[in-house]
């Protein structure tokens, strides 16, 4: 086919003649019944009313991505502060001893013996005994990224795994 | 008994709108104003009536099935005109027809099948002699149309017969504006010299 993008249009030209034989074309009609025979071949649904965001979510099962989403966040976070605190221990003990000692540890002290008098339950003790020194910092952040990373890979593998996305109606 | 609704006074855009709701009313009043226009678009594509009808058919029902899809800022007569005339192009590049007769398609051969194939105009107003002239004229131009290629002759129906714009022709044959206007003169000037023996 020729293409005529790249020259000037050609503008319809007057000619009443054919104009008077043009203008003698009528519409033609399809036999009786054609609606009929068109109607038994569609399918008459409404469309489905906009959904709420919620309900939308939950439908698309992305519920678990977001939740995993913000639980990874979390979990990436208290990681990246665990290694952070790793990497500068020293720094990080003596600001936190130098703290302890000058506030915290009276307050502490005041507050273990309260709780000594009052209870004599495992996580006053187990406080106490970080606080002794008995149990090191370092087990206890250690545990909590032992529990961060589980979390974190299943939020990983829930965003990067590929959406289920709607099959396009194809007509007939 | 429930309500007919009117849709006399709404545009295509209220009664896709409607028809999107789920009433079977609004559907019907869509193949009501379209059923003539897209089945003459066809039938003077393809020139064969069992032909044009099976088309015309296709293409309401995949319209129809695909109301979800349209958009509302598009025309609706420019959609469904343009996948009635992709139908019939696409039926054109599988099949190659020869040539047109009034009397009925190029393949018929008995009574019954030029009967079931030959052109029938949809009823007009007219005194009998406006109609015999109207139907003598309308015989040498549908011959003369039939003659056209595909491009040409869509474009002379849309804008002759369904009174498009050259904008909405465009839109629908998906040209660009100027090819239409290109399109149209040649398609006239071929017209003229297939009539002229019989132009006074």
């Amino acid at each position: 086919m020729t293409d005529h993008r790249n020259t000037p249009p050609l503008e319809p030209d007057l000619d009443p003649v054919l104009d008077r034989y043009l203008a003698s074309l009528g519409r033609y009609a399809p036999r009786p019944g054609f609606a009929d025979r068109v109607m038994a071949r569609v399918r008459v649904t409404p469309a489905p009313a906009a959904p709420l965001p919620g309900a939308r979510l939950a439908r698309r099962r992305r519920w678990p991505v977001l939740v995993g989403a913000l639980s990874g966040t979390a979990a990436a976070s208290s990681t990246a502060l665990t290694v952070w605190a790793a990497g500068h221990f020293e720094t990080l003990s003596a600001w936190l001893a130098a703290t302890l000692t000058a506030v915290g540890l009276p307050a502490w002290h005041r507050l273990l013996d309260w709780l000594a008098a009052q209870s004599a339950g495992v996580g006053a003790a187990v406080l106490s005994d970080v606080l002794a020194g008995r149990i090191p910092a370092m087990a206890i952040w250690l545990l909590a990224a032992s529990l961060a990373t589980p979390v974190s890979a299943v939020a990983l593998w829930q965003i990067a795994r590929t959406p289920v996305r709607m099959r396009k109606y194809a007509a007939r | 008994m429930p309500l007919i609704p009117d849709f006399s006074s709404a545009s295509d855009q209220d009664v896709v709108e409607q028809a999107r709701a789920g009433s079977e009313p609004a559907y019907r009043e869509l193949i009501r104003r379209y059923e003539r226009p897209v089945f003459s678009l066809i039938y003077r594509m393809v020139r064969d009536r069992e032909l044009a009808e099976d088309l015309a058919q296709e293409t309401f029902v995949k319209v129809l099935n695909a109301l979800a899809s349209y958009r509302p800022e598009f025309k609706f007569s420019s959609w469904i005109f343009k996948i009635a005339n992709n139908a019939a192009i696409d039926h054109l590049r599988r099949r190659q027809l020869e040539t047109l007769s009034v009397d009925g398609a190029p393949h018929a051969t008995t009574a019954d099948q030029m009967e079931s194939s030959s052109l029938e105009l949809a009823d007009r107003a007219e005194s009998p002699l406006q109609e015999l002239e109207a139907r003598e004229l309308g015989s040498l131009i549908e011959q003369a149309i039939s003659r056209l290629r595909p491009e040409y002759r869509a474009c002379i129906i849309l804008r002759h017969v369904e009174d498009r714009s050259y904008e909405e022709i465009a839109e629908i044959l998906d040209l660009p504006l100027g090819t239409v206007k290109t399109y149209l003169h040649r398609a006239r000037a071929e017209l003229k010299a297939m009539l002229g023996p019989w132009r006074e």
